[in-house]
């Protein structure tokens, strides 16, 4: 017997207020103990549908639904054409949904932070679903519970942490703790609606192990949201594609991925996998950028987490080369890029642009930016974004400045019509082509890329990738290319480097670094980039444990990864490691330093310690 | 914690001596004289002046007023000398107080409790009937709502008495004309503040538990919906202790508001400048009150502060 | 016309009352045969007809063109201390806003000091020092009904800058002016039309309740808050003298405050959802 059985659900929303997907009758059944992963683009409807099948839809939603069975209840929502006689029946149904959710299906959505209330303590968010479907709990009794559960989800101290607040914990803690709130009543069905999506690659790791893990302790049965198929790869025994608001296909993992059937999936698992590419050739060394012992720290903030410092970083980059900067979030990226851009100066160390030190904006250094929504200005034509700074900058007449934004604008692949247009009228693939004309027009040197692609679907991310590169090729422009994804960065940039913390730990050729990386964290991130093949995925079963960050480390005492390093010596703790350097690679880790790690032969060719 | 509170004061005490000053300077500007009332002649005039030691340069003036300022001495009435400005206040403060006290607390009470029904009501009529409400409640000055609701209940029906404050029902006209504008403000805020707290993630996940509407979702929202409207009592406050000049004066209700305008036809600086210092003190005293008491319950606040 | 009304009648309905009392206010008194202060002994206290639309007062003068008189003030003193306050705030807003540390720190500090105080005292301290007039009222009500404004156009000036499409104009050559121009302000005119519709009923309701209380505008001028106190002292006998002023002046606010929340529910989408129950809100997320 089918623990969840979905016969024909459609859900269509009336106003164009506030968007909302489709869903066109979709059916499916989730058997118990099982991890179904639902798979689709953005728009393709799975949100909806799992809001749907809980009941969570605003009314201006319109829900048909010919059957919805749960372990033998009909949960089936109500309809009516003319929604007014309904009433009654959508107040049964409410009652009875409200003691279903939270006890029977629960659900876990994408971004912690907005989804705990900010101003309840963590400890209290929990008992009060206890409290709320077992009303002969006592206080007492509940907050045993509370702190099982949260030990359960690996959260260590947890009558600490039930007196904390969501903004104190980190972003894979707060996850960790819906997961507690989503499993206190022993539900039957868990819906994980991106669980991961807004997480760091290094503990999205953390938290699909976790959800395996309790699926497989606790008998819950799972339905995985994810756009991601590297996730979905690792973690379900079955998957369900959907696009458009239709189930297209649904089948055991390993059969979709090998023998994908419909063509969708086909393209789907096709575009992830380009973007395992190795990058095209190399550029020999001749230096555009050059960051020397870069340092920016902000006085008297030490011990707020918010803003980034970085620390005594060099590197360079060549003419006419693509520079990969990878890191996770808060390893100080974005404010190199910021200095890089001159937006700030660094309290320490030089910046060099041709030679000559960077003390303000330079127009030869343009940047394309993350948000989408927020790198146009929304009053503003696209005509007048792109002529602006010819405008500002050159001499041209209108007719010459009118003839270069065209050009430009056929370089990134738009036409000309779409001048008249505002930002709003355009996709968020489109809307980033055009940042990328206003980057380019005024011809620069280097081009900062900071997340260009990490907002946008899988397949206009392999679109705006080419561009980038077939650009690149064309004008010889340098490029600093910034993303947590090393997906991304390796298949695009010829050299690379990592970040953790304000520090550089390596640094180098990217094809060498992918396929021999040396430094403990960089072995880390490799490891946790899924990839979108099950047989794979399953034989990362020695996936790089990682402990969650401890007490934060002031700057300049010790390796910053020590805490969660498998490999930590002594010295480790006591001082930063220089950066060692052999051949193109560089790496700031004492596990490559003749000091702790024994003299070496002339001609040893360095390989990886570890 | 302790660094924000020490700037609050600082800026406060700048302010304080700011309105001192300008109150100082410009009264001694105003034309006319609280002695020339009735046949004084012009050698017992420069005698009175004389004692009061207004015969003096003004800067002069100016630093004993401050120094006696500091000992809390606002100086004599000037129209009747035999009492000082701080006795004045003492006894005007009581009436107002209760009053002001009175309509915070009607104003708090009613506004919440139409900004919740305009929220959460199906019904159309009643959400326009609220809405409009605010409407005549923040349009209609204070004043003409007191002389409305003097015209309406004190004389055509008389249900409510018109002057003084001898019984308790003597305070329920006068309460309604302060209020009403706070309550409208108040009506506005929640109702906006609910709707918009209604709208956010970590209500679909209270529903997501099964958490039951009314009872415990009003316990998440209202809990952050009620942080602007406490930032709103510091303001409400100062509106309040403005509004009871007209009031006061509209139903002869012996509180500082009546003395203010009282004082002001009379002329007597002192006593303006006493009572301007005072009700600044009052209105800066509560707005830091009130902004302390945010902070602190804020736990995003209070945490990165302690 | 009736598709504006539709689309937000609040506006609609505020701008036709506003309108039909500004252009009363201009042309009564031109036109009525009868002056604000020429007194008639044999007329007093005569209630309306047509000859005396609002009837006469205890000095025998009509009242009707004593209200539009009054209105002309009222609309001077409102909308101009609007525009003054308007430009001042915004500018100052907008250099406190982009310049931030320390200049943004003294400007608020000094904007906060003066703020402390109700402007009510500022302005009756004033008007009785320099006199009971439109100008010293008007000096009054700017020294401090900048300061909300200035603070919400540094509120959004700050929130804004920091958008990549100003960084991305930064770093093609644009001045702070032309980035303040048209990227800043254009995106954050919302909030600030809204407070600036709202600076004038505040505006006027500040000179009535003075001329009420006997710090503003005096005998035999014709504010529509002396024509109120004036009818105060024969209230009880002849109320309709109290009545008119008090209409004029309360349609006259109303429809400044329904414009006002017109505009806000234009502005601010989620107004527009005042009309939807919150068991309707939320509890999707595409």
């Amino acid at each position: 017997m089918s623990l969840l059985s979905v016969q024909n659900l459609s859900v269509q929303f009336h106003d164009s207020y506030a968007g909302g997907e489709t869903v066109r009758d979709i059916s499916f059944n989730v058997e118990p103990g099982e991890i179904v992963g639902i798979v689709g683009e953005s728009g393709s409807g799975k949100s909806t549908a799992m809001q749907a099948i809980m009941g969570l839809l605003p009314k201006r939603a319109e829900v048909k639904c010919q059957k919805l069975i749960l372990s033998q209840e009909d949960i089936t929502p109500p309809f009516s054409a003319d929604g007014k006689s309904a009433v009654k029946e959508e107040k049964l149904y409410e009652k009875k949904m409200e003691s279903i959710r939270g006890r029977q299906i629960s659900m876990i959505f994408q971004e912690p932070l907005s989804y705990l209330n900010p101003t309840v303590k963590i400890g209290r968010q929990i008992t009060e679903v206890i409290h709320a479907h077992d009303k002969a709990c006592t206080r007492g009794g509940a907050r045993q519970r509370a702190k099982e559960l949260l030990d359960m989800v690996g959260i260590r101290r947890p009558a600490e942490r039930m007196r904390q607040y969501s903004f104190e914990l980190s972003g894979g803690m707060r996850q960790r703790v819906a997961t507690a709130i989503a499993l206190a009543c022993e539900p039957r069905l868990l819906i994980a609606d991106e669980p991961t999506t807004a997480l760091d690659v290094t503990v999205q790791g953390q938290i699909l192990q976790l959800i395996k893990r309790i699926s497989k302790e606790t008998g819950t049965a799972v339905l995985f949201v994810s756009h991601d198929l590297g996730v979905i790869a690792s973690v379900c025994s079955r998957v369900i594609v959907m696009h458009n608001g239709k189930i297209v296909e649904e089948g055991v993992t390993d059969d979709i991925f090998r023998e994908p059937r419909h063509m969708y999936t086909k393209e789907l698992i096709e575009k992830a996998s380009h973007l395992q590419k190795l990058p095209h050739s190399m550029v020999s060394r001749n230096p555009l950028f050059v960051a020397e012992h870069v340092t920016k720290q902000y006085p008297g903030r030490i011990n707020r987490e918010q803003t980034e410092a970085v620390n005594n970083v060099s590197f360079y980059i060549n003419k006419g080369e693509i520079y990969g900067l990878v890191g996770e979030s808060g390893c100080g990226k974005t404010t190199l890029a910021g200095m890089a851009a001159g937006v700030y100066q660094p309290t320490k160390g030089n910046i060099l642009f041709k030679g000559v030190p960077l003390l303000k904006m330079n127009r030869q250094i343009q940047m394309v930016f993350q948000d989408v929504q927020s790198s146009l200005n929304p009053k503003m034509t696209i005509e007048d974004i792109l002529e602006e700074p010819l405008q500002l900058n050159t001499k041209l007449s209108s007719e010459g400045r009118r003839k270069k934004v065209i050009e430009t604008l056929n370089l990134v692949g738009l036409s000309p019509k779409d001048t008249e247009k505002y930002p709003q009228a355009f996709s968020g693939g489109q809307r980033q082509r055009i940042a990328i004309a206003r980057a380019l027009i005024l011809e620069p040197e280097l081009m900062i890329c900071d997340e260009p692609v990490s907002s946008l679907d899988i397949s206009t991310q392999e679109q705006i990738l080419e561009l980038l590169e077939q650009v690149q090729i064309e004008k010889q422009i340098s490029c600093l290319f910034i993303s947590h994804d090393l997906n991304v960065v390796k298949r695009i940039s010829q050299r690379l480097g990592v970040m953790y913390e304000g520090v550089f730990v390596e640094s180098g050729n990217t094809r060498s670094i992918y396929e021999d990386p040396w430094h403990p964290y960089t072995k880390t991130l490799l490891s946790a980039i899924l990839p979108p093949n099950p047989k794979m995925a399953k034989r990362k079963r020695r996936m790089w444990t990682v402990k969650e960050s401890g007490g934060k480390k002031l700057l300049g005492e010790g390796c910053p990864f020590a805490p969660r390093c498998g490999y930590a010596m002594e010295c480790c703790y006591a001082q930063s490691p220089k950066t060692y350097t052999f051949g193109e690679r560089e790496i700031a880790c004492f596990l490559y330093s003749e000091e702790y790690t024994g003299k070496r032969n002339d001609d040893y060719k360095m390989t990886s310690q570890i | 914690m302790p660094k924000y509170i020490g700037k609050r004061i600082l800026i406060s005490v700048l302010s304080l001596f700011m309105l001192v000053t300008a109150g100082f300077f410009l009264t001694r500007m105003m034309p006319g004289s609280p002695f020339q009332s009735g046949n004084v002649s012009e050698d017992i005039l420069k005698s009175i002046e004389k004692e009061y030691g207004l015969d003096r340069p003004v800067l002069k003036q100016y630093q004993v007023y401050l120094k006696n300022l500091l000992r809390g001495d606002l100086g004599v009435s000037l129209k009747k000398p035999d009492v000082t400005v701080v006795e004045v206040i003492i006894r005007a403060v009581p009436s107002t107080a209760i009053l002001g006290l009175l309509a915070i607390l009607t104003a708090s009470v009613l506004g919440t409790v139409f900004g919740i029904w305009q929220a959460s009501s199906k019904n159309k009529v009643v959400r326009g009937g609220i809405f409009f409400g605010a409407i005549l409640g923040t349009g209609i000055p204070n004043f003409v709502i007191a002389l409305l609701l003097i015209l309406l209940f004190g004389v055509k029906l008389k249900l409510f008495p018109i002057a003084g404050l001898t019984d308790s029902r003597n305070y329920v006209l006068p309460v309604l004309s302060l209020a009403a504008y706070p309550t409208a403000v108040i009506t506005r805020l929640v109702q906006n503040t609910f709707c918009r707290e209604m709208e956010k993630d970590y209500v679909v996940m209270a529903r997501a538990k099964g958490l039951g509407y009314r009872r415990t979702i009003l316990t998440h929202v209202l809990k952050n919906a009620w942080i602007p409207v406490l930032n709103y009592l510091g303001p409400a406050a100062a509106f309040l202790l403005t509004g009871s000049f007209a009031v006061e004066s509209i139903f002869t209700i012996p509180g500082l508001g009546r003395e203010f305008v009282n004082s002001i036809g009379n002329r007597d600086y002192t006593l303006i400048l006493g009572l301007t210092v005072f009700m600044g003190i009052v209105v800066i005293g509560i707005n830091l009150l009130t902004d302390l008491l945010t902070a602190w319950l804020d736990p995003r606040v209070r945490r990165t502060f302690l | 016309m009736k598709a504006m009304f539709r689309k937000n009648p609040l506006l609609t309905a505020g701008l036709i009352i506003l309108i039909l009392v500004i252009l009363l206010a201009v042309l009564v008194p031109v036109f009525s045969p009868y002056s604000y202060q020429a007194q008639d002994v044999d007329r007093q206290n005569l209630s309306s007809s047509v000859s005396h639309i609002f009837g006469t007062d205890k000095f025998g003068r009509d009242i009707f063109v004593r209200v539009w008189y009054g209105t002309r003030i009222s609309l001077l003193v409102g909308l101009g201390s609007t525009a003054i306050c308007g430009l001042f705030g915004i500018l100052y807003g907008s250099a406190a806003g982009y310049a931030g540390g320390k200049t943004d720190l003294i400007l608020m500090r000094l904007a906060d000091i003066i703020d402390a105080i109700p402007s009510l005292l500022y302005v009756i301290l004033i008007t009785l020092a320099l006199g009971a007039n439109v100008g010293s009222i008007l000096l009054g009500i700017c020294i401090s009904g900048w300061i909300d404004l200035a603070r919400i156009v540094r509120g959004e000036v700050m929130r804004l800058k920091t958008r990549e499409y100003c960084i991305a104009a930064r770093m093609t050559g644009a001045t702070a002016g032309r980035i303040l121009r048209r990227y800043i302000l254009p995106n954050g005119a919302g909030p600030v039309i809204v407070n600036i519709t709202f600076m004038v009923p505040k505006a006027i309701f500040t000179e009535a309740f003075l001329s009420f209380v006997g710090a503003g505008i005096s005998a035999p001028a014709a504010s529509l808050g002396t024509l109120i106190q004036d009818a105060r002292s024969q209230m009880l006998v002849y109320p309709a003298q109290i009545l008119y002023p008090i209409l004029i002046l309360c349609i006259l606010l109303l429809s400044m405050n329904l414009i006002g929340a017109g505009v806000e529910a234009g502005e601010n989408q989620s107004e527009a959802r005042m009309f939807i129950s919150f068991s309707q809100g939320k509890g999707y997320r595409g």
